[in-house]
């Protein structure tokens, strides 16, 4: 296994972390948080250390983010066009899934499928939309007519 | 009522909460050692069970074990309460405690969490954390991961309590009665070891434990091939999140479960753990490695080497590694 190439050390590990912030904190996605490691050397035993999440790490974490930027924008997309219904845009930007919703709203799965449609959407009652729009933090009114909406037909 | 109590920062939330607890009450626990003897450390891959669209990798007991097993162990007297139905009375519940002086974990939500910026805030409810304050509809919070201690206000912290979806909170919280002046250290600490070794070599389940390892790691070779390579990617990078990011990360409980059998040894100084302490730094630096390098292979497929079949390699032989620290932890025996 030598031809790995291994890195031997978790200081290894962390150099590359250093180099980053002595540039610039901003550089990091998470910077906002300085969490504990725990890490191990044979010299030196287990230490404890309170630094920022790897820079490898928070790379792929940022990708998630983006990919999870993409997705919006996909189904903003699909709403504008009037394939989706906003609910489907709030609860993607609230990074919930149907289950997740479906157990917020107390509702079965296929009943949040059907409302993520323009035909659900629209045979949905009143308390229902309030019921929605309060677990998306925003006003009725709002969810029923999103302000990227600008030229939101009612059919 | 804000309650006298010392906040401490610590790598993983429960074991946080739990130590930080423990200490409250006068007795010198930190955190490796209440991760250890709650019998923390853990294995299980379930293909079956999507999280988050990927197969689910859990490195941890269930939640609620750790602060269970470990003031079990010593000998304290605790209160668990799992479920409540009525919101309003869980924080009833929450209010009497802290009237009385008595610091009370609870799990919940992270979205909810407000302090948290937006990009740290996913549905994930398996966050604990202590409460020990409050002041006209804001509540003092003890935040294991966070340095400092956070504010949070009532009704976010009731949603949080009652966050919904996969393992939802349910408005579950925990405290402490009394807790032994000098509890029987030798014991708890063998009882927490006799757990994990079970958990992670006697298990029969196939997906558990040093198991469940080489389960995953003969999939992930398949990976490449079976799957459309976004997923597997995806797969890939959902797994790394499990090592390093979900719940603090596979690799790093365990160098916290390392730490905790080097203080055990030399409490009990016992060589049979010490030589397994360092086994364990060994094999928990082998898992950041695959951690590093499997990002590294996300980043960039053409400057990297790695393939699948050596990620799993790694995987494999950090499997190994467990299996032969486990084996040795195994004859551990009351006596000795």
């Amino acid at each position: 296994m030598e031809d790995l190439n291994r890195k031997q050390t978790d200081a290894d590990h962390r150099e590359d972390n250093q180099e980053v912030i002595k540039g610039n904190p901003d550089n990091l996605f998470y910077n906002y948080n300085r969490e504990l490691f725990y890490s191990f050397d044979k010299s030196k035993g287990f230490t404890k250390k309170v630094d920022y999440q790897y820079t490898a790490n928070q790379t792929i974490i940022k990708q998630q983010w983006d990919l999870a930027e993409v997705r919006l924008n996909e189904v903003k997309r699909l709403v504008i066009a009037g394939k989706r219904s906003p609910i489907a845009y709030y609860m993607e930007k609230k990074l919930m899934d149907v289950p997740i919703l479906a157990a917020y709203m107390n509702h079965s799965t296929w009943k949040i499928r059907w409302h993520l449609t323009r035909t659900g959407f629209k045979w949905m009652k009143q308390e229902t939309l309030e019921h929605y729009a309060e677990i998306f933090e925003i006003s009725p009114g709002e969810l029923k007519k999103p302000s990227f909406l600008t030229n939101f037909s009612e059919n | 009522m804000i309650i006298d109590y010392k906040h401490n920062h610590s790598g993983h939330c429960e074991s946080g909460a739990t130590s930080n607890l423990i200490r409250h009450y006068g007795l010198e626990i930190n955190e490796p050692m209440a991760f250890g003897i709650g019998g923390g450390l853990f294995f299980c891959y379930l293909p079956f069970i999507k999280a988050q669209e990927a197969p689910m990798v859990a490195f941890r007991t269930i939640a609620g074990k750790i602060f269970l097993h470990s003031t079990e162990r010593i000998g304290a007297d605790v209160v668990m309460i799992k479920k409540f139905k009525d919101p309003s009375k869980a924080m009833d519940e929450l209010d009497r405690n802290l009237e009385n002086g008595i610091p009370t974990g609870v799990q919940v939500g992270t979205f909810h969490l407000k302090y948290f910026p937006p990009k740290y805030r996913l549905h994930f409810n398996f966050h604990n954390v202590v409460v020990f304050g409050r002041e006209n509809g804001v509540y003092h919070i003890g935040e294991p991961v966070r340095e400092n201690t956070q504010l949070i206000l009532r009704e976010d912290l009731q949603k949080a309590r009652f966050a919904r979806g996969m393992f939802g909170p349910n408005g579950k919280m925990y405290y402490i009665r009394s807790v032994p002046k000098q509890p029987d250290m030798h014991r708890a600490i063998f009882l927490g070891i006799q757990e994990t070794v079970k958990n992670m070599i006697h298990n029969p389940v196939p997906f558990i434990g040093v198991k469940g390892m080489r389960k995953l790691a003969k999939d992930m070779k398949k990976w490449p091939a079976k799957l459309p390579e976004e997923k597997a990617r995806f797969y890939l990078t959902q797994f790394v999140r499990a090592v390093e990011e979900f719940g603090t990360g596979g690799a790093a409980f365990r160098y916290i479960y390392g730490a905790f059998l080097k203080e055990s040894s030399e409490l009990l100084n016992n060589d049979l753990i010490r030589e397994a302490s360092n086994k364990m730094g060994e094999t928990a630096t082998l898992w950041r490695e695959l951690s590093y390098r499997s990002s590294r292979f996300i980043k960039n497929r053409e400057e990297s080497s790695d393939s699948y079949s050596i990620l799993s390699e790694i995987l494999l032989e950090c499997a190994a590694g467990e299996e032969i620290i486990f084996k040795g932890l195994a004859k551990l025996n009351t006596k000795s």
